[in-house]
């Protein structure tokens, strides 16, 4: 079964595209996305890869027959992909026959691979991308992006530069956050004494360590209110505070992990472990009773970093359940170490692939690019669930409310004045190893039985160990 | 021993073997072979490719990608510190919470048997947490037992103001006895109360007229007659917590990215042998190692299971002899 597009089939593509674009042509015209022109700063950096680019510049001697409509296997539920949307893409599909859907189960999807009879479409995440690329799971859609007429590379947003790996570009976002970004509880802050922070501002980990100690509301022992509840994504928070100095956590090679020998590693697990100590921050002694995005709704902590996909969670939760008015919910920035620039990329962010196994390339793309281009992709944006993939989008996102327009201002300010340069994804151990590994010295630690340099030694050896076994296994 | 077993006694002694007619055993093999096919299928192929597996470097997807790698697996298993304490822990919940499962079972069977007054509704009470999903009951508790928001320890904080226990990260592991017991209660209850119902009650009225009183009646009558259900909850009990997964990485502290669902690091108290495996598998991706893992608790579950059937000759009574 070959996995690669030939030029036959990406010229029939060319062709059929421009048909449809002639088609369109013709159609009713339907209300254009205002696109703005969104300046990129200079310290975003967008790493796509030079691609050598086949220009059908030439038509073919005579127009090659339409291939067959194709039956297509997704592996995406119907909660990103309706049913009805999946219908009114039939309902228009020249390519697409019929769609049969699969739930993205993760060990599903892995016996499928093995069994050589995977979806054609699968929803994953933009972290899995060196790990899928490895196993030889995606189709290189380099060229089928730089042609398309829909999905235009520098339409992109610098986020999907996670589905773009070692000369590949393997898939998108189907929407995206930039995931470090402050959400703050104003009523919390004014309760406190505290000024409500400035949005649209820089703003240091040691300032929220100040607002956290300020915040935390304590009744004896218990914690009524914590300051901060962070998202303890380890990995994730150390790479943005390495990337200020151009720094990676993992070596070129991936084989091993910087944590004992990095004093800016041990500088932030150790700022951590002061805030847990001091009890400011929900720690694995003192842990959220459910996770920290509840915890904010309802008022039992005052600050959290998650992305733009919290606006979702605030605006869904009934206006009896949100522990202030709705305006009082606010999005700052993502947070500075050194006190100079913010990095804040996506820690992943889910997207689709198409496998290189699939018989139905283009009939796939033509899918592919309807969810990610089309009326889905414009819903997603108005959903205020997560940005689009896509600048053009922007401005769909919701701006109705004082509260949307807040969060979308700070969004885009994000998108303009931080670095979102995707963070280095190890092909050989997931994110889980180092959290796991720290959260288990972290323990250790909060309980006193072992120092916070043994916490952070130990971590290291065990990731590297970790990244070891891995290696050693993969052979 | 009735008619028939008297009857293959005989023919055991004289050596004669039962022979079931060719055409009566076709049938017998056809009516069973939808089973056989599934066991075969479903059950011991994969329990064979287990066991290769774990003397490879399967990655969970490629098979013709695996490696052989002998016994390092199986080596690396026995110096593996993490495993050893996750097996520690699994003895520690055993000891802690089996004994007293049991007991509640048992004491909750003998008052539901009795005429008590409203005896139906206690024994749906009884048995309505068996019924109810893995995620619900873990929800439950953990509202119940929050360190913060908790209700026991508002119900404390109202007895004796200040009163504050960390629940759920000093005592992590007695939460989860407890729960383990909360939801296995009803079942071991339903298994004791057949059990006791089995009891014939022309021995009981002997032992009486004999002038035995109620404990001696209990003692050395019912008793003996419910040992093999005992016996039975004693083992299956005992396996079941050392597959013990679900419960305490749902039961862990909701900390985020690294501490919610089913991606949570449980406090190191009750990081148990398969949260272990686990995490070895599915972080780590080292599926022949995982394989490796199971396949030593599984004949650690053997031993101990050879062991409580060799002990049980000593305390479990049983009214056929067991040839």
């Amino acid at each position: 079964m070959s996995g690669k597009l030939t030029r036959r089939d990406f010229l029939r593509l060319g062709a059929l595209t421009a048909a449809g674009a002639a088609l369109a042509g013709c159609a009713t015209p339907t209300p254009q996305v205002v696109k703005e022109t969104v300046e990129v700063p200079q310290t975003v950096e967008v790493p796509v890869k030079e691609t050598v680019v086949v220009q059908p510049t030439e038509p073919p001697a005579t127009v090659p027959p339409a291939p067959e409509p194709a039956n297509l296997v997704i592996a995406v539920g119907t909660g990103e992909f309706s049913d009805e949307a999946l219908e009114t893409f039939l309902g228009q599909a020249k390519l697409v026959a019929g769609v049969e859907r699969v739930e993205p189960d993760a060990t599903r999807l892995r016996a499928m691979f093995a069994a050589a009879t995977p979806p054609d479409i699968w929803r994953g995440s933009g972290a899995d991308v060196p790990e899928v690329v490895r196993l030889g799971w995606p189709l290189d859609l380099t060229e089928l992006f730089q042609t398309s007429q829909v999905l235009k590379p520098d339409d992109m947003q610098p986020a999907v530069g996670y589905f773009q790996y070692r000369g590949g570009w393997y898939g998108m976002h189907k929407d995206f956050s930039c995931d470090m970004q402050l959400q703050i509880n104003a009523a919390a802050f004014e309760e406190a004494g505290l000024p409500v922070p400035e949005p649209k501002k820089l703003h240091t980990y040691q300032d929220v360590a100040e607002w956290a100690r300020a915040l935390t509301k304590k009744e004896g022992e218990r914690t009524l209110r914590i300051g901060w509840a962070d998202n303890e994504w380890w990995d994730g928070i150390l790479q943005n505070v390495l990337a200020e100095n151009e720094e990676e956590l993992f070596v070129d090679d991936f084989s091993r992990a910087n944590i004992k020998d990095n004093q800016t590693v041990r500088d932030v697990l150790t700022f951590y472990a002061q805030l847990a100590k001091e009890g400011v921050i929900w720690n694995p002694l003192n842990p959220s009773p459910s996770w920290p995005g509840d915890d904010y709704v309802a008022g039992r902590a005052a600050m959290i970093r998650y992305g733009y996909w919290m606006h979702g969670i605030v605006v869904g939760t009934a206006p009896e359940d949100l522990a202030a008015p709705i305006e009082k919910f606010i999005m700052l920035p993502g947070l500075s170490w050194g006190g100079k620039k913010i990095v804040d990329p996506p820690m992943g962010g889910a997207g689709w692939f198409i496998a290189r196994a699939t018989q139905a390339p283009l009939a796939a793309w033509e899918l592919f690019e309807y969810y990610m281009g089309g009326p889905p992709a414009e819903e997603r944006a108005r959903s205020g669930w997560g940005l689009p993939a896509l600048k053009s989008l922007m401005p769909l996102v919701p701006q109705e409310t004082e509260f949307d327009k807040q969060w979308y201002e700070a969004v885009v300010w994000e998108l303009e004045n931080t670095v979102q340069k995707p963070r280095q994804l190890n092909p050989f151990i997931s994110t889980g190893n180092i959290n796991s590994a720290w959260q288990t010295n972290f323990e250790l630690y909060l309980k006193g039985e072992i120092t916070l340099d043994e916490a952070i030694d130990n971590t290291d050896k065990e990731v590297n160990t970790a990244l070891r076994e891995r290696i050693s296994a993969l052979g | 021993m009735s008619f028939i077993q008297e009857i293959r006694s005989t023919w055991r002694r004289r050596g004669v073997r039962e022979r079931i007619p060719w055409r009566k055993a076709i049938w017998f093999y056809l009516f069973i072979l939808p089973w056989i096919i599934g066991f075969l299928v479903f059950t011991l192929g994969p329990v064979l490719s287990g066991i290769v597996m774990s003397f490879t470097n399967f990655d969970g997807v490629y098979l013709d990608r695996a490696r052989f790698v002998g016994l390092h697996n199986y080596v690396m298993a026995f110096q593996d510190k993490d495993a050893w304490w996750g097996f520690k822990r699994v003895m520690y919940l055993a000891l802690v919470g089996i004994p007293p499962g049991m007991i509640l079972s048992f004491l909750a069977a003998l008052l539901l048997t009795r005429n008590i007054r409203a005896r139906g509704l206690f024994r749906t009470l009884f048995y309505i947490p068996s019924l109810l999903p893995v995620v619900g009951t873990v929800w439950v508790w953990k509202m119940m037992m929050d360190n913060n928001y908790g209700l026991v320890n508002a119900l404390l904080d109202a007895i004796k103001p200040g009163t504050y226990v960390r629940w759920m990260t000093e005592y992590p592991s007695l939460v989860l006895v407890l729960m383990g017991i909360w939801g296995a209660t009803g079942q071991g209850t339903v298994y004791y109360m057949a059990g006791f119902q089995n009891v014939p009650r022309e021995l009981e009225e002997a032992a009486l007229i004999d002038g035995a009183n109620a404990w001696a009646r209990f003692r050395y009558v019912t008793l003996p007659l419910v040992t093999p259900v005992i016996f039975y909850q004693l083992v299956t009990t005992a396996m079941g917590l050392g597959q013990i997964l679900v419960q305490p990485l749902l039961l862990a502290g909701g900390i985020g990215g690294s501490g919610s669902g089913l991606g949570a690091m449980p406090p190191r108290d009750n990081y148990v042998f398969m949260v272990h495996v686990f995490k070895k598998v599915f972080d780590y991706r080292l599926f022949g190692y995982g394989f490796a893992l199971l396949w030593l608790l599984f004949a650690f579950s053997l031993v101990v299971t050879l062991v409580v059937f060799g002990s049980s000759k000593y305390w479990v009574y049983y009214e056929v002899a067991q040839d």
